[in-house]
């Protein structure tokens, strides 16, 4: 098909409805294709089409919908041996965290200095395939401090932060992960009074791929870069 | 709280966060959820089809380009979409159910909406409503059995017992109508305030 071929014109607002004969319809695509003309009236005419769907009058969903729509983009990941690792690190000490991994990490990410330092405390799981990077302070007397705790092959993480200061609600904290100089975005998070928070790090690499790790200031939802102010680093 | 532009929300789901989609969800369900149930006429697989849409844009949030148009409209475009796809598998709808422009969308200028966010303007929903309505009643009933059935053009002439071109006809010309009355606050991806 050649641009000088006929204009589909008349086809268009068939297209923009969906209602072509599958064999006509590839006709009309295939022109599109090459037809900038054809293209920005079918766009036209596609919008007519969605303006009319949100003409229809709404009806509400039943509300366990939105349990299923959540539930469906948040697909169970596999355990994180960290977690696992982390909470036969702690049953010893009595039956406060006997619980599942998930109710741990909550239970870490709402808990208080007695926690931080047993987190700490983590020779006793290095031997058994963990290991961790001290993410130092980038200000000078401030007490804040960091961790990622990661499987030995860098599959998994845990980054633990610990004195970080409460931020107002239009700022997060965002933790990046850098390679050569890209910084690819770990997670944002925020912390409570005491500035504690464990998050699970995901990331479409392994952990130990990556050169370094840095939390910095963002607005609140995370940055595609980093913007503010650098508050916790670490290089391995 | 002032909720978030529509733009803000994509963005902070092209980045994962999931109380965006969360607020998403509570903006728009009512929109996908009646999109679907009227063409299916099946509460069970409107809420099918309702979860996938929501899937997807979590999936194709960063393919939404707010220069081509509102999210409103983008996202029920994807509910529309989804909704013939699943007639057309299906080939039947449930017994008894019809439905048609008129059935569902009459103009009713007392009827002020509750809901303000996630819905369309009242006054421009009036605006299409009376246009749909004032199309001539062979358009209107092409119109409805491509809307809301996905039927072809040539289900449609077999149906009515038309010729193709006679159905191919009224289809372009209610479109045609319609483009000329849609307006540009309608189309466009800024957000519309209240008190613009
Ligand atoms: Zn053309």
């Amino acid at each position: 098909m050649h641009v000088d071929s006929k204009h589909v014109t008349d086809d268009l607002p068939a297209l923009a409805l969906d209602c072509l004969e599958a064999a006509e319809r590839q006709q009309v695509l295939a022109h599109l294709e090459e037809c900038d003309q054809c293209r920005a009236e079918w766009t036209s005419y596609s919008a007519v089409v969605g303006v009319l769907s949100t003409a229809l009058p709404q009806v509400t969903p039943p509300a366990r919908l939105k349990r299923a729509v959540m539930d469906g983009i948040t697909p169970p990941r596999p355990v994180n041996p960290l977690i696992a690792a982390l909470r036969r690190a702690f049953s010893g000490q009595g039956g406060l965290l006997r619980a599942g991994g998930l109710a741990l990490v909550l239970i870490l990410a709402v808990s208080n200095l007695v926690l931080w330092q047993r987190v700490n405390d983590l020779g006793r799981m290095q031997h058994a395939g963990y290991d961790n990077l001290v993410l130092q302070s980038q200000e000078e007397g401030s007490a804040a401090s960091g961790m990622v705790i990661y499987t030995a092959d860098g599959r998994y993480g845990l980054l633990v932060v610990n004195k970080l200061e409460p931020l107002p609600a239009d700022q997060q904290y965002q933790l990046w992960l850098i390679k050569d100089g890209v910084r690819a975005s770990g997670g944002v998070f925020s912390v409570g009074k005491h500035g504690y928070h464990v998050m699970e790090i995901y990331a479409d690499g392994r952990l130990t791929d990556y050169d370094s790790f840095g939390i910095t200031i963002e607005p609140a939802g995370g940055s595609p870069g980093p913007t503010g102010k650098r508050v916790l680093a670490g290089s391995f | 709280m002032t909720p978030l532009p529509d733009s803000e929300l994509i963005e902070r789901i092209t980045r994962r966060d999931t109380s965006a989609l969360s607020e998403l969800y509570d903006r728009y369900s009512r929109l996908v959820y009646s999109i679907a149930l009227r063409v299916l006429g099946d509460a069970e697989t409107a809420e099918e089809i309702t979860q996938d849409v929501f899937v997807l844009v979590w999936q194709k949030a960063s393919s939404y380009d707010l220069n081509q148009g509102k999210l409103m409209t983008w996202i029920a475009s994807i509910a529309r979409n989804r909704s013939i796809d699943q007639i057309r598998r299906r080939r039947a709808r449930p017994e008894g159910y019809s439905i048609a422009w008129e059935d569902c969308c009459e103009d009713d200028p007392d009827h002020q909406p509750e809901v303000e966010i996630g819905m369309m303007d009242h006054h421009q929903r009036s605006v299409l409503v009376r246009s749909v309505n004032a199309l001539p009643a062979e358009q209107r009933q092409a119109l409805s059995l491509a809307f809301f059935y996905g039927m072809t053009q040539q289900e449609i002439a077999e149906r009515l017992n038309q010729p193709l071109g006679t159905v191919k006809t009224r289809i372009r010309l209610a479109l045609q109508k319609l483009r000329t009355v849609i307006q540009p606050e309608m189309l466009e991806g800024r957000e519309i305030r209240k008190d613009d």
